[in-house]
């Protein structure tokens, strides 16, 4: 967990580890990882669309 | 946190105008139902946070605090209806006044206009838990897990987590739902392409047989491999679709069709003119019926009869003169030319073409055919025989316009209306529809694997967040519990082997405590009511006290316990004193013996009795001083049943307090 963070801060810890198993899941990038923790942090909870984006998932699906 | 001074209340409620002066220490009020406790604590939360909490949350429709918060006399005014709270704050050594009105419930006015008097405003606006309902105890023992967390995750400022969560759900079951509808679409797309193809089952080997019979059909080489890209009309899989079209058109030859009738009926018309200008000239014609001079190949019927099998020749010298023997030789000729340019044309409409839709069929030759060389053996240039050869030149599929307008149809278009073109359009066609169920499956199949992989990636952000959420809220859950264990044993000293268990699982909080014993099961199975009543209340101590810590400096206790009976009482009076000495508590209850019992115990130190509440005047509210001062204040209005209650209840809790403390 980042040492950045109060103690107190619980959800602040929660996002924090949240982020860092996302980073360590190879399902997904460091970039989605990065970009959900910007949007939890800035607007919670994201939107459908916003989570669609985020991961990527919006583009057209390959042949 | 704050320690409350003075409340006046103005037009709020069922109040019109109260001022209560607890000056920072623990108090009571006491009423029967309606009387008019919940406005107090309504406007103290108000004033401290600019909500209020009964009149907010779920079900609560259209009801709002700038709407409803006044006095039903002061709607049209809602900046009348205010609340003022006069306040030591202990962590600022200092007091404050706190103000707000109805009309905006947001903006607060208070006084000293200092920056760390208003962080501390900010702090407490953003725990509003300091009240708690007795609807609030029930749930966080009675509800079900999810809406535990609810109220556990509130008590803990921790919504945000609940929030998240709750959006992650969200998140997947749009995505279960748009995976379902994906697999929905796909089966109809599956079931759509096998029933172009005619199979039972989707195999490859099904797929190429079905495409390659057809595109043998149209002379296309067979194809080996299907891939998202195939093409089932083009020569190569590998070749854009553009590209594909290139087909062997067997109907070429047909292209000539129109030329070669027009020869036919020119050769036709001008046998017809010979032959009808023999029939007007008797001359001619008795010349060369009288000299007819057949050849080896064209004897008369006469002859061949009276010289059965015999070569004999005609001599030249039987012929009359040039003339005849000229108009002999063009009229067989014309119609020798005339009979192979009929073969021609029957063998172009039989081969390639079988005519079906033609007004004229390979068969319709034979008449004529046959008609020409029974004349060619038979000339005797009769007027019966000319007539008939007439005949046969002037049938009726010649004349008709429509035999003219398909051969060139036919070698215009290469129309399909030949059998063999018939089947070769079939087969694009069928091909066609192939092809197109064949991209509708592969693309419906593409993204419906793409929506599949979406749910599992919305999935893991689930279980990724439910895994550290529950990790992290259990380590505060588990510091929780220790201090409602604790503080249930205090109450309840039968159970000194209590314990509780708070555990997180996603989006649920389960609650198991100890039953004398036996093992942990949820608080509801075996305990009763009014165990689980107390067990709710230590869970909100325990939760607030982990959240505000050394900030839970006040706490307001709506008629929550009521239930606790007579036996569990003074425990719980001395919990709250001895467990929380610098919280100030405001407690209401309709119950008289059990306000009079906190009095005795000396956990009110101060308190106010509610009653004859009326919409224009609001409570009549008396200060509760002392006990025979209200006894003797009942007497005085001659109300002596109140008295006696006052009186009974308040020896029973003396007897009681005594005796517990013996």
């Amino acid at each position: 967990m980042s040492q950045k963070l109060r103690q107190s801060d619980i959800v602040g810890h929660i996002l924090d580890a949240f982020r860092d198993a996302i980073v360590r899941d190879e399902a997904f990038s460091s970039a989605e990882a990065n970009s959900l923790d910007q949007q939890l942090r800035k607007k919670y909870p994201p939107s459908n669309k916003k989570l669609d984006e985020i991961l990527a998932l919006t583009k057209k699906p390959q042949s | 946190m704050i320690h409350i001074n003075r409340l006046q209340i103005e037009a709020f409620r069922g109040i019109k105008k109260l001022l209560l002066e607890p000056q920072g220490r623990n108090f009571g009020i006491c009423g029967p139902n309606g009387s008019g406790k919940s406005a107090i604590v309504d406007a103290i939360e108000f004033c401290l946070t600019g909500q209020i909490t009964r009149l907010t949350g779920r079900g609560r429709g259209e009801i709002s605090v700038e709407k409803h918060a006044g006095h039903i006399d002061f709607k049209s005014n809602p900046e009348q209806s205010r609340v003022k709270i006069w306040a030591n704050v202990p962590s600022l050594k200092h007091d404050i006044t706190l103000s707000r009105s109805v009309a905006n419930p947001a903006v607060y006015e208070v006084s000293p206009d200092l920056p760390e008097v208003h962080q501390l405003i900010r702090q407490i606006e953003s725990h509003p838990e300091f009240v708690l309902a007795r609807r609030e105890v029930e749930k966080s023992i009675n509800s079900a897990p999810g809406e535990r967390a609810n109220i556990v995750q509130t008590l803990l400022r921790l919504q945000k987590i609940g929030t998240i969560r709750a959006g992650f759900n969200r998140y997947v079951n749009a995505c279960k739902s748009e995976y379902s509808e994906g697999k929905r679409l796909l089966a109809s797309a599956r079931t759509e392409f096998k029933e172009i193809l005619q199979v039972s089952e989707l195999k490859k080997d099904n797929i190429l047989t079905v495409v390659n019979e057809l595109r043998q059909k149209l002379s296309l080489p067979a194809i080996s491999r299907i891939t998202t890209k195939t093409s089932f009309l083009g020569f190569d899989t590998a070749l854009s679709r553009s590209a594909s079209m290139k087909i062997h058109d067997p109907t070429a030859k047909l292209k000539t069709l129109p030329e070669q009738f027009e020869d036919f009926n020119r050769i036709r018309f001008s046998l017809i003119e010979m032959l009808e200008e023999l029939l007007g000239d008797k001359r001619r014609l008795a010349g060369l019926q009288k000299r007819y001079y057949p050849t080896s190949n064209y004897r008369p019927r006469s002859e061949r009869t009276n010289r059965k099998g015999g070569k004999g020749k005609v001599s030249p010298a039987s012929m009359a003169d040039e003339e005849f023997s000229q108009l002999f030789s063009e009229i067989t000729s014309s119609l020798d030319t005339f009979r192979s340019q009929c073969l021609r044309l029957q063998r172009r409409v039989e081969k390639p073409t079988n005519a079906k839709t033609l007004s004229v069929a390979p068969a319709d030759f034979n008449e004529l055919i046959h008609g020409l060389e029974v004349y060619l053996h038979l000339i005797d240039f009769g007027r019966d025989s000319l007539n008939e050869l007439l005949g046969v030149l002037n049938l009726k599929w010649m004349k008709d316009s429509r035999t003219r307008t398909i051969f060139n149809q036919v070698a215009t278009t290469g129309t399909p209306q030949t059998e063999t073109n018939y089947t070769r359009d079939q087969a694009v066609s069928r091909l066609t529809l192939i092809q197109d169920r064949f991209d509708r499956y592969t693309q419906v199949m593409a993204d419906t694997n793409a929506k599949g992989d979406k749910q599992k990636k919305a999935e893991k952000l689930l279980a990724h967040f439910d895994a550290v959420s529950s990790n992290i809220l259990e380590h505060i859950y588990d510091e929780v519990v220790v201090d409602f264990a604790e503080y249930y044993k205090f109450l309840n000293g039968d159970e000194s082997a209590f314990e509780g268990k708070l555990s997180s699982d996603g989006g649920r909080v389960d609650l198991s405590v100890d039953f004398h014993g036996r093992g942990k099961f949820p608080a509801i199975a075996y305990h009763s009511e009014g165990h689980q009543d107390s067990m709710g209340l230590c869970l909100y101590l325990a939760l607030t006290k982990y959240s505000l810590k050394e900030n839970f400096a006040i706490a307001v206790i709506d008629d929550v316990v009521g239930s606790v009976d007579i036996s569990h009482r003074n425990k719980l009076c001395r919990l709250l004193r001895r467990k929380f000495p610098n919280t100030q508590f405001i407690l209401t209850t309709h119950d008289p013996a059990w306000y009079h019992y906190m009095r005795a115990e000396g956990l009110l130190e101060d308190g106010y009795v509610f009653k004859d509440w009326s919409v224009e005047d609001g409570p009549g509210v008396r200060r509760d001083s002392d006990i025979w001062d209200a006894i003797e204040a009942s007497l005085k209005e001659d109300d002596v049943q109140t008295a006696k209650t006052l009186i009974r209840s308040h020896l029973a809790h003396i007897f009681a307090f005594l005796s517990d403390n013996l």
